[in-house]
């Protein structure tokens, strides 16, 4: 072992100086480099790296982040069983098994899950932990369909919420068909479920498309929100789809419901703006411009004060022209413009 | 002309909706919610280079779970209690953008980092923010997120609002969905430390 050692150290010692360089170059002005470290000889083997993960002292000073940098470069040409006896393991930490996952699945922009990884999938005895991984970190094709959807209906709930992610990425009929089958059963459904159908279903554009989808999640989401019996996770992703739903009925329901969480309500607005500004076309009504008002006073956005003052012709109420004056000028002094991300594709 | 009563009526309705909907309460910022926070104890290579979370509530006696990080090796963005971001290490100080934030970005701010919570985005060792490229349209939308570092929810949630942190000024947006951008942000080009020292300005060293 310790003819070993002295030339793997300067090795390790070597890479260290060039990573430790490159640190201290980049966090002084800013300037990108590369994530990954240029290759040095006599390099540690691949079973080294990986028993230095959690053995710095077996390899002079090395940091996890370190050797990932390094496995990650090598990952193509590593022996995937090496790999995956590691990510088996249940006596090895967790951050190096999810170490594994990410070297096994490799790119996502270059690559679909291997078969290896697909079996890891079936086996059930595998954590949920490490499965659910497996789920976020792959890049799943059609042909996944059929697997995904078993996932996203009989896995574990961690498993199941991955998997419906993953599959309205692949098969957008079939994940939002669950998604309405999961909310329609809520009462049967865990929270974990019933979040990802949330986002499944509006990623998948049922609820953008078919006006009685909407309505009747709309009418879901307000249920959860107002019932006291709901979890917080719960109703905190409810609140959220509300917000993605991208409609002024939505937001109505969120603003007017006496159960929302009142912070996340600004944020919810903010990415709200731009239907906000839509709603508030030359004909808008009282109910709409007090809604529009009623969000300006929880979070004064300085883009909508042209549109509420075009509009200000079309209010009688005293009350309201009242409410409308005094947001105009909090707008003025507290206002930050609105987050276009939001809106763009 | 529509009848009186039926003018009645509907001017009733709204005034009933203006005053059902008038007690809207101002929301605003407070405390230390919206800014990052860093205590020592995370090694890597012969440097200490800190870990990072984001303030969720206004201070750590504010409730149960006053932050918003992504602990590794315990899953995912989550909430935390001081206890469990502190690990017996020492605090390093409250942060902020460089350029300020009013208390509506601070809402903001605050929203974004809970949304990482509900997505349940796995923690990511190599880089700030991962997520497939080719899936993501032009921006990083919380849902394409695949896998976060602990600075990259600060990172994340303080540019996707527009206060840039750190990067060069064709790659600092994080949360712009490009190869480039991505790789940027990965590695030890950036840790919660030079995060916290080189690119955001300390609000306060005492205890939020």
């Amino acid at each position: 072992m310790r003819s070993i050692r002295w030339p793997l150290a300067a090795a390790v010692a070597s890479v260290a100086v060039v990573g430790a360089l490159a640190l201290g170059f980049t966090a002084s002005d800013g300037r990108v480099f590369a994530a990954l470290p240029t290759p040095v000889p006599d390099r540690p083997s691949d079973a080294e790296l990986i028993s230095a993960l959690e053995d710095p002292g077996g390899l002079g000073s090395p940091d996890l982040l370190g050797i990932a940098q390094q496995l990650w470069a090598r990952r193509s040409a590593m022996d995937r069983s090496q790999l995956t006896a590691v990510l088996l393991d249940p006596a090895r930490p967790r951050v190096v098994r999810e170490l594994m996952v990410d070297l096994l699945a490799g790119d996502p922009d270059r690559s679909l899950i291997a078969d290896d990884m697909r079996s890891l999938l079936a086996d059930e005895s595998l954590d949920q932990e490490i499965r659910a991984r497996i789920i976020s970190q792959s890049r799943f094709g059609a042909a996944d369909s059929g697997l995904l959807s078993s996932l996203a209906k009989q896995g574990e709930d961690r498993v199941a919420f991955f998997a419906l992610k993953q599959l309205s990425a692949v098969d957008t009929r079939t994940a939002g068909a669950i998604a309405r089958e999961t909310i329609a059963a809520a009462g049967a459904a865990s929270d974990e479920r019933l979040s990802a159908a949330y986002k499944t279903l509006i990623r998948c554009g049922a609820v953008k498309d078919d006006a009685p989808t909407r309505i009747a999640f709309v009418a879901h989401l307000e249920d959860v929100l107002n019932d006291p019996d709901s979890s917080t996770a719960l109703r905190t992703s409810a609140t959220f789809a509300l917000a993605d739903v991208g409609r002024i009925e939505a937001l109505r329901t969120l603003l007017q419901s006496p159960a929302a969480d009142r912070a996340l309500v600004a944020g919810a607005i903010d990415q709200n703006a731009a239907v906000i500004k839509a709603a508030l076309h030359p004909d808008a009504d009282e109910p709409t411009i007090a809604l529009a008002v009623q969000a300006m006073e929880a979070h004064p956005l300085k883009d909508l004060a042209g549109p509420l003052e075009a509009v200000r012709k079309n209010v009688t109420s005293v009350e309201l022209t009242r409410r409308l004056d005094a947001v105009m000028a909090r707008i003025a002094s507290e206002g930050v413009m609105s987050n276009p991300k939001w809106s763009q594709e | 002309m529509k009848p009186m009563h039926i003018r009645f009526v509907r001017s009733t309705a709204l005034a009933l909706v203006i005053l059902l909907v008038s007690v809207a309460q101002a929301l605003a910022a407070t405390g230390n919610q919206g800014y990052a926070v860093y205590r020592n104890g995370v090694v890597v290579g012969a440097t200490d280079q800190w870990h990072s979370a984001l303030m969720a509530l206004p201070h750590t006696t504010s409730g149960s779970l006053p932050v918003i990080h992504a602990p590794g090796g315990r899953g995912y963005v989550q909430y935390g209690t001081w206890k469990e971001f502190i690990a017996a290490k020492t605090y390093q100080g409250t942060y902020r953008p460089k350029s300020a934030p009013a208390s509506a970005d601070r809402d903001n701010f605050a929203y974004m980092a809970r949304r990482l919570v509900d997505e349940q985005i796995p923690y990511s060792l190599l880089y700030q923010v991962n997520y497939s490229v080719s899936k993501a349209g032009k921006w990083v939308d919380p849902g394409d997120i695949t896998g976060m570092r602990c600075d990259g929810v600060i990172e994340y949630v303080y540019e996707w609002y527009g206060f840039r942190v750190f990067g060069g000024d064709s790659v600092w947006d994080v949360t712009r969905a490009l190869s480039v951008n991505k790789t940027a942000h990965s590695g030890t080009a950036v840790t919660p430390r030079t995060q916290a020292q080189s690119y955001l300005v300390k609000v306060t060293a005492s205890l939020p």
